[in-house]
């Protein structure tokens, strides 16, 4: 004798509460989206401090970058003064050399920057950028920014 | 007269697919939530200002926000200050942070949720000379700011 099966319906899965909630959340990210990326790039006003009386063996860094449209010219050391200069276009080589007295001045962050009145913002914008942390690295550059408003001798 | 809807016919609940409405929902929440930005800082730009790109990746943050478009206007948390003279300091501007910078120290000393009060925000347009943005740090230091922060596009 056959015994009747009865083929019971699959049961559905009810949708409506994690609907509900998934559209108060697209209403909470809709309303708080920014649709241009917008971030910072930080400078402070030199402050003063009283200087230890510390005999340094070694030339400190006072890494200081004079800009112009032209090009830009990278200023080291207080005792023996040495200055490299790059090109505008040529941002790449100026990193590879920062990051090369990074490597030899590890402890140093700060960078003082004399631009010419005449330079446009981006290019002072894409120079700070060339002197930050490289796009996919860890390592930190020269973060510390300080304008020098005492202007470029050309 | 024999009644013509004597009988109403049971109906069957109607079946509707959803699933493809769930696939657009689920591409606009990863969308949303990709470009969802966490800062505290709400920019409006102002007409006629195109932000410089870079690559920085710092957030920005909360406080007064100066922006100045191509037209030299001056614009303080989106109110105009006037136009930036050829020459020398704004004092418009300066009387206007502090007066900001006065209302930010009291908002820390009565509420809760802290701000730095040295800090501020400036917006030039990408093509601006670094003489007006000298100008302007010069200003906003004399209304005691002593920290600035450039805003820029991410350029990724």
């Amino acid at each position: 004798m056959k015994v009747g099966r009865k083929l019971k319906k699959p049961e559905k899965l009810n949708l409506v509460p994690i609907l509900d909630s998934v559209f108060i959340f697209i209403f909470f990210l809709l309303m708080s989206a920014q649709f241009v990326d917008v971030y910072e790039i930080g400078s402070s006003l030199p402050m003063t401090k009283e200087a230890k009386h510390e005999t340094q063996e070694k030339d400190p860094l006072n890494l200081t970058l004079e800009i112009t449209k032209e090009q830009i010219v990278v200023k080291t050391g207080l005792r023996q003064p040495r200055s490299r200069s790059f090109a505008s276009t040529q941002t790449k080589e100026m990193k590879d050399y920062l990051t090369e007295l990074k490597r030899t001045y590890p402890k140093e962050n700060t960078m003082i920057l004399k631009a010419d009145p005449k330079v446009p913002f981006q290019k002072l914008v894409t120079v700070i950028d060339s002197t930050q942390a490289p796009k996919d690295s860890k390592e930190k550059l020269f973060e510390q920014i300080v304008f020098d408003n005492s202007g470029v001798n050309k | 007269m024999k009644k013509r809807f004597s009988r109403k016919r049971e109906r069957e609940a109607v079946d509707v697919d959803i699933t493809s409405l769930l696939d657009i929902l689920t591409i606009l929440l990863v969308f949303l939530l990709k470009s969802y930005n966490a800062s505290d800082l709400k920019l409006d730009l102002q007409k006629g200002l195109e932000m410089a790109d870079s690559d920085s990746k710092h957030m920005t943050r909360f406080a007064p926000v100066v922006q100045i478009n191509k037209e030299a206007k001056v614009f303080l948390n989106n109110k105009e200050i006037g136009r930036l003279p050829a020459s020398g300091e704004m004092p418009a501007l300066t009387a206007k942070l502090k007066e900001e910078k006065a209302k930010t120290e009291e908002s820390n000393r009565t509420k809760k949720q802290q701000y730095n009060a040295e800090l501020v925000n400036l917006v030039f347009d990408k093509d601006m000379d670094y003489a007006i943005v000298q100008r302007v740090m010069h200003d906003s230091a004399l209304a005691g700011y002593s920290q600035f922060k450039f805003i820029v596009k991410g350029n990724y």
